[in-house]
């Protein structure tokens, strides 16, 4: 299943979707799309294996999608899903944390509060790691299977007009995204709030190889894209209160809302949501954020398999 | 040609700002016994890289600021000599980030001992800090903040583990 495989990922790092050239990320989205029926009917591929989880931040999705793809591919997890649940809370740091656990395992997924922890991580671990979140940075893993889904429901990714809405400061996936969307021919649309608008260094470095249009407002919007990735307006990174409630409920996307959309939009969202998608588009051909959370066990299966050398 | 030169001297706990009317051949600052002279400052940052090396005015001894000089090589610049001081390798570093062109030269009785042209690394590492209060280098880990340089002039460096952008400005704001 992984034969062929012209690029080697065996004990590489995931820290941040930069690191990745298109063929890279294009190898890494044939391999999940090859190994999709293993998520199904299950493998033995990693058998002997195990990954530990070091979630230092609250997560459902990233975690428990880490760990089933881990589990469907014959492997085993071992971790802790809070930072009050670690040696953190004695004093330990970051650095001392991965070179003990790094004796239990044979790779780390790690999400931590802090912009560039998972680098860290990787510079004192001798085994691979792999940023499941970085603070409001970076999530790679999310922006891959983000990336899969749309190929999924779209056939391709170049061409595409994609519109970000919602939080797009402090959104780490959208970081990610945007990034990794850069190395392919899409026109992408920024929608949110001035005060949250795209980090500075994002923009520098989309703004150079692909079209970028920032707005306000989602006037106009809906009916051009064909795809619009929502984001949660993150009360958790707002350092001061006021200001996340001058935000908050800023776009809510619902089907009236839609009434103008293209009939094969696709609408994302890296969950959870609080308001910002309605109920009702749940049920419209649209809302494919549901499919998006498998698509994570996918990726995050091919991955685990690229990054372990499984050879079969 | 005449032209008006303005220089700044601090010296002894006292400052001020001395007008003169001076041809080029004729620039009045004097020579020091021993310390640095840092020339080639592009014009008009003499000041910033007096902050950057912790200059404050209270040293007791001379220190004299020459701004918009002319020169051949950048048109106008600045110079700053510090007498009873020599610059360590960390210190040039820093006066790389805010004047790229500048020349250290050591002086020992009246004489240059050494001549050096900064140069800003491709890797900046352990001079400055991250902007960003929520970067990691900026935690208790057992971390040295990295940079890498986005671009000379204008300054723009970028941080190795969060990526943040880091201006002149924010350089200045550390010292």
């Amino acid at each position: 299943m992984l034969a062929g495989v012209s690029v080697n990922f065996e004990g590489r790092d995931i820290i941040s979707i930069k690191d990745f050239s298109l063929e890279e990320i294009n190898h890494i989205l044939k391999t999940a799309s090859n190994i999709e029926p293993l998520a199904t009917k299950g493998s033995e591929m990693l058998r002997g294996k195990i990954l530990a989880t070091l979630f230092f931040e609250p997560s459902t999705r990233t975690r428990l999608s880490f760990e089933s793809a881990m589990h469907k591919l014959g492997g085993s997890t071992i971790g802790f899903a809070e930072a009050e649940m670690a040696s953190v809370k004695k004093g330990e740091n970051l650095a001392d944390t991965v070179r003990t656990v790094e004796s239990y395992a044979d790779v780390l997924a790690i999400r931590h509060p802090l912009e560039g922890a998972a680098r860290l991580a990787a510079e004192f671990a001798k085994v691979p790691v792999i940023n499941a979140g970085s603070g409001a940075e970076e999530h790679p893993t999310q922006a891959l299977l983000d990336l899969y889904t749309m190929k999924k429901e779209k056939g391709k990714i170049d061409g595409l007009k994609i519109a970000f809405v919602g939080d797009l400061r402090y959104g780490r996936t959208v970081h990610s995204l945007a990034y990794a969307l850069s190395l392919y021919k899409v026109e992408l649309y920024l929608v949110s709030p001035k005060t949250l608008k795209m980090r500075r260094e994002v923009l520098q470095t989309i703004k150079e190889k692909i079209p970028v249009v920032e707005k306000t407002t989602l006037d106009k919007i809906i009916p051009l894209v064909d795809v619009l990735y929502v984001t949660r307006i993150q009360k958790e990174r707002f350092p001061d209160p006021a200001e996340y409630a001058k935000v908050k409920g800023s776009y809510r996307i619902d089907a009236q809302s839609l009434s103008e959309a293209k009939k094969d939009l696709t609408i994302l969202h890296p969950l959870p949501r609080v308001d910002e998608i309605a109920p009702d588009v749940d049920n419209t051909p649209y809302a494919r954020y549901f499919q998006q959370v498998w698509n994570g066990i996918v990726v995050r299966m091919a991955l685990l398999a690229l990054i372990l050398g499984a050879r079969k | 040609m005449r032209i008006k030169v303005f220089y700044l001297c601090l010296v002894y706990k006292r400052f001020w700002l001395e007008v003169s009317c001076v041809s080029e051949r004729e620039l009045r600052v004097s020579k020091i016994k021993d310390g640095t002279v840092i020339d080639h400052i592009t014009g008009g940052h003499a000041l910033d890289v007096v902050k950057i090396l912790g200059i404050t005015g209270h040293e007791k001894r001379p220190i004299t600021v020459a701004i918009h000089v002319p020169s051949k090589r950048l048109k106008t610049k600045d110079i700053v000599k510090i007498e009873g001081r020599e610059l360590n390798p960390q210190e040039v570093h820093k006066i790389a980030l805010l004047a790229p062109h500048a020349t250290i030269n050591i002086i020992r009785d009246y004489k240059v001992v050494k001549k050096q042209e900064v140069k800003l690394p491709s890797v900046i590492d352990n001079i400055i800090k991250c902007v960003n209060p929520a970067c990691i280098s900026n935690s208790d880990e057992p971390v040295r903040a990295k940079f890498y340089l986005e671009s000379e002039e204008p300054l723009v460096l970028k941080c190795h583990y969060c990526g943040c952008i880091i201006e002149k400005k924010d350089v200045l704001e550390q010292f």
